[in-house]
């Protein structure tokens, strides 16, 4: 059973992200800003991460960029969550080290292709 | 001196406290004043003129009248002797005549001369005794005693006729020297009058010209000065004031454009706050709005699952009508802000190469949904040989889907059809359908924001009425255009037309640009990288780089930059952010991922303002485009290796010594020189510092001449300098410097550290901002 980080300052959106994602059998741990997200990666290991980038106290491009420089937890992949669809946002957060992207609101069939698709990749990979 | 004198006279004019037209009147006057008294003058010389003339004309009459007297004498004393020959009546009578012609003469004396009194009277008594005698000698001559009458003829009437030449004599002397003296006068007064007629005209001439030049300046000076403020306001500078003296008409018509664009400035002020505070509300609405709506859509759509998964089938098709009614809502809101972005100018766009046939394909996936829900055939018609367009994906998409949307919707059982074209330079996406169509009317306000062809449109076919507007707007930003063509009943096409590069300029291939040579030996100044596709924002950085004294190398685009970076390890890198391909991001990430290159600082310059994000992707600093010479100059200078070095130039060793461990502490690195020459030699070999302390009082080249060479070396004119002297300044060595230093310390200061630490709080303070960023 594959676990994912939700890191998402927004209550409701990250407990129906949280409740969808657990209906579809992953487990699930949260954490509300870009700082909580660093340490609970490192402490949890997740196996993938959602991101959202407009973030309190440490903003989500910054915590991926100290996640992907961070040998621990580099391996993790990362989608980025923006609520701006623009083509800007996705680079800027690809190049802060997100392996993939979304917008918001989120449409989950979308979504779990591509958190299918990373884990199967990573999963190879380890 | 002139000038000053002439300013004078024009603001003393124009601080007159009259009406300007009172002012002309007022010169008016005095000039028509001037040629009064000019032409009196003149006429006062002609008088004086006309009196000598009389003069000498009574002169020339009396000297006449003495002549007579002279001739009628000698006549009468021929026509006695005739007499005492002749001894006839005949002769006699005649002398006698000539007696009375001879009185003639005295009473025309007596007229022309009346000023010649005292001779007059001698010439009558004279001649009133020659007359005696003349009678006596006639008479004795009568009586035949002619040998008697020639004896009184002798004795008594020549003495007598010779004194009376004598006494005319001396009056037409003193007749001929009056008239001399006449005509000397006369002829001097007329020079003198001449002069002063003509240095009066002169002088009128001259006040009347000043006269007019300080008024028309006092007029025209501050209309110059008004218009001149006016242009400045209509470039929106608001600053400035008129400052005039006048105070007449042009100083309450300066009063009152100064108080139009103070009003003006305020009115700019509030409505640019206006205008920040309906950004930051549209901003800050669109995310409250978003959040909830985000919720209502997930939690309908969680609850939709349930349901399903769960057998509860009867709560469906309304948890369906929730969800769908909030994401109609999150389209209107999203369309809003676009809209408002795009009327506010703040819709960026973000340039890149798009594989055309995976758009289409993409757009294929999306719209297919929408126009099998009203049976309508989806057909996209492409050849097969599609290459890529350089354009803004997200805005080409958004357009696509807008009309694809719009014809499906309108569209019931038909076709709707996208068709791509590509001629010349330029490709065209027709977009057809065979629906409801639209008259005439309808095609008229049909690309303005919230016009639905038909109010009960948007009940029926739902929809914000903003797609076609802003679809229009994407259009013209990619230098493109949307034309329709549309019948009621038949159905509509929309056709846009886009240019196969948005902006050819940016699609400059990867090209390393005049890359300088490699650091010869002993050339220790840094090497900046200058990375950006824009020639001529390339040229302005490589421009400033240079005038800071640094080489440079520079890049084109993303690739060509990380090439270059490992290849010649610049000391610093300037980075656009909007580049084709490989972007600014991207280059920056690749930067820091790499071990060779992440000690390299990396200063964004783009037009974005997205300080916290390059800042959290690891960029050093951040400067917004257009650029700000000195303030580049100052990251710059900040960031290179060296940045952070401060030299200290100072003949005392301890002295330096001492400074050096204060700076030390503060985390400056220290570089020394004793003396000017010194410093310039390090100046001349080193990457500019970032401050100098300079002694004043050193052998060799003192501080002073260390000041003035500086002055030649424009590139060095951005190092502070801090003077540290024991030198009792004097008000003119302290003005000589104030203009060239930041700050003077006191050696022998008791608390040099703080001193030195409040020399220092500037260039620390901006690198402690970095350090927190």
């Amino acid at each position: 059973m594959a676990k994912i980080l939700i890191v998402e300052d927004n209550e409701m959106n990250r407990d129906m992200l949280s409740r969808r994602l657990a209906r579809r059998g992953y487990a699930v741990v949260t954490a509300v800003d870009g700082e909580q997200g660093l340490v609970a990666a490192e402490a949890e290991r997740p196996d993938l991460i959602l991101m959202d980038m407009s973030l309190p106290v440490m903003d989500g491009w910054e915590a991926t960029r100290r996640l992907k420089a961070e040998s621990t937890t580099q391996a993790i992949p990362v989608i980025g969550l923006t609520a701006h669809a623009m083509t800007g946002d996705r680079d800027k957060a690809m190049a802060a080290g997100c392996d993939d992207y979304d917008t918001k609101p989120v449409e989950l069939p979308r979504l779990l292709e591509k958190i299918e698709a990373l884990l199967g990749r990573s999963g190879m990979a380890g | 001196m002139m000038r000053r004198l002439d300013r004078m006279m024009v603001g003393a004019v124009a601080r007159l406290p009259f009406r300007v037209q009172t002012k002309l009147l007022m010169a008016f006057l005095a000039i028509a004043a001037l040629l009064i008294v000019v032409g009196a003058a003149g006429l006062h010389v002609l008088t004086g003129v006309n009196d000598r003339t009389v003069e000498l004309i009574r002169s020339e009459r009396k000297i006449a009248a003495y002549r007579q007297v002279q001739h009628d004498t000698t006549s009468q004393l021929y026509r006695v002797t005739s007499a005492l020959l002749a001894n006839d009546d005949r002769t006699l009578d005649g002398a006698l005549r000539q007696l009375n012609q001879f009185g003639y003469d005295l009473e025309r004396l007596q007229f022309v001369a009346k000023d010649e009194g005292e001779l007059l009277g001698r010439v009558k008594q004279e001649y009133d005794r020659f007359v005696a005698v003349v009678n006596k000698v006639v008479e004795l001559i009568r009586h035949g005693n002619v040998a008697e009458a020639r004896e009184v003829q002798l004795k008594e009437a020549q003495p007598l006729a010779n004194n009376l030449e004598r006494l005319t004599n001396q009056l037409v002397n003193k007749a001929e020297a009056d008239m001399v003296a006449g005509i000397d006068a006369s002829e001097s007064a007329y020079r003198t009058a001449k002069l002063n007629v003509i240095l009066f005209a002169i002088g009128s001439i001259g006040f009347a010209l000043l006269l007019g030049r300080t008024i028309s300046w006092s007029l025209v000076g501050p209309i110059d000065e008004i218009d001149a403020r006016l242009s400045r306001i209509a470039e929106g500078d608001f600053t400035q004031r008129v400052a005039i003296a006048n105070r007449d008409e042009l100083g309450a018509l300066a009063a009152n454009v100064n108080r139009t664009c103070e009003r003006l400035g305020e009115l700019y002020q509030q409505l640019e706050a206006a205008s920040q505070h309906k950004s930051a509300f549209l901003a800050n609405m669109s995310h409250e709005l978003r959040t909830p709506l985000n919720a209502v859509i997930g939690y309908s759509e969680m609850l939709q699952e349930m349901a399903e998964d769960e057998g509860f089938d009867q709560f469906v098709p309304d948890l369906t009508k929730i969800r769908d009614a909030g994401r109609h809502l999150l389209n209107l809101i999203n369309d809003i802000l676009d809209l408002s972005k795009i009327e506010a100018g703040k819709m960026d766009l973000y340039l890149e190469e798009v594989d055309l046939k995976a758009l289409l394909e993409e757009v294929r996936s999306i719209v297919a949904p929408l126009a099998a829900s009203g049976g309508n055939r989806l057909d996209i018609v492409y050849p097969e040989d599609l290459g890529t367009l350089y354009t803004d994906r997200t805005k080409l998409k958004q357009s696509l889907l807008n009309l694809l949307g719009n014809a499906s919707k309108f569209t019931q059982r038909g076709r709707v059809a996208l068709e791509l074209r590509s001629v010349d330079e330029e490709v065209s996406f027709g977009v057809s359908d065979t629906g409801i169509g639209m008259t005439e009317e309808q095609l008229g306000r049909l690309f303005q924001a919230f016009s639905q062809a038909d109010a009960s449109t948007t009940r029926r076919y739902g929809g914000t009425g903003l797609g076609l507007a802003i679809t229009k707007h994407f259009c013209e930003m990619l230098g493109g255009r949307i034309t329709v063509e549309s019948e009621a009943g038949a159905g509509s096409t929309f056709t846009i037309t886009l240019p196969v590069q948005a902006t050819p300029e940016a699609l400059a291939r990867p090209e390393i640009v005049a890359a300088t040579p490699l650091a010869t030996a002993g050339d220790q100044r840094a090497l900046v990288m200058v990375v950006d596709d824009d020639p001529p924002s390339r040229e302005l950085l490589a421009g400033i780089v240079r005038r800071e004294g640094y080489r440079i190398i520079e890049a084109a685009d993303g690739e060509a930059a990380l090439a270059l970076a490992r290849s010649h390890r610049p000391d610093i890198i300037t980075l656009d952010v909007l580049m084709p391909r490989l972007d600014g991001w991207a280059v920056l990430a690749a930067l820091k991922s790499d071990v060779g290159l992440r000690e390299i600082p990396v200063i964004i310059v783009t037009v974005l303002a997205d300080r916290g994000i390059a800042l959290s992707l690891g960029a050093t600093e951040f400067v917004t485009k257009p650029v700000d010479r000195a303030r580049l100059a100052a990251v710059l200078r900040e960031n290179v290796q060296g940045g952070s070095t401060v030299l200290v130039v100072d003949d005392d060793p301890e002295s330096r010594d001492l400074v050096g461990r204060h700076l030390d502490r503060l985390g400056w690195t220290i570089a020394e020189a004793a003396d000017g020459s010194d410093a310039l030699e390090w100046l001349a070999r080193n990457t500019p510092p970032a401050m100098i302390l300079l002694d004043l009082m050193m052998p060799g080249m003192d501080g002073f001449a260390f000041l003035e060479e500086m002055a030649n070396h424009p590139e060095w004119h951005d190092i502070p300098i801090v003077i540290l002297t024991a030198k009792q300044l004097g008000a003119a060595e302290r003005e000589l410097l104030a203009g060239r230093t930041r700050d003077i310390i006191e050696k022998g200061a008791n608390d040099l550290a703080s001193v030195l630490r409040r020399a220092v709080v500037r260039l620390t303070r901006s690198k402690g901002a970095l350090a927190a960023g």
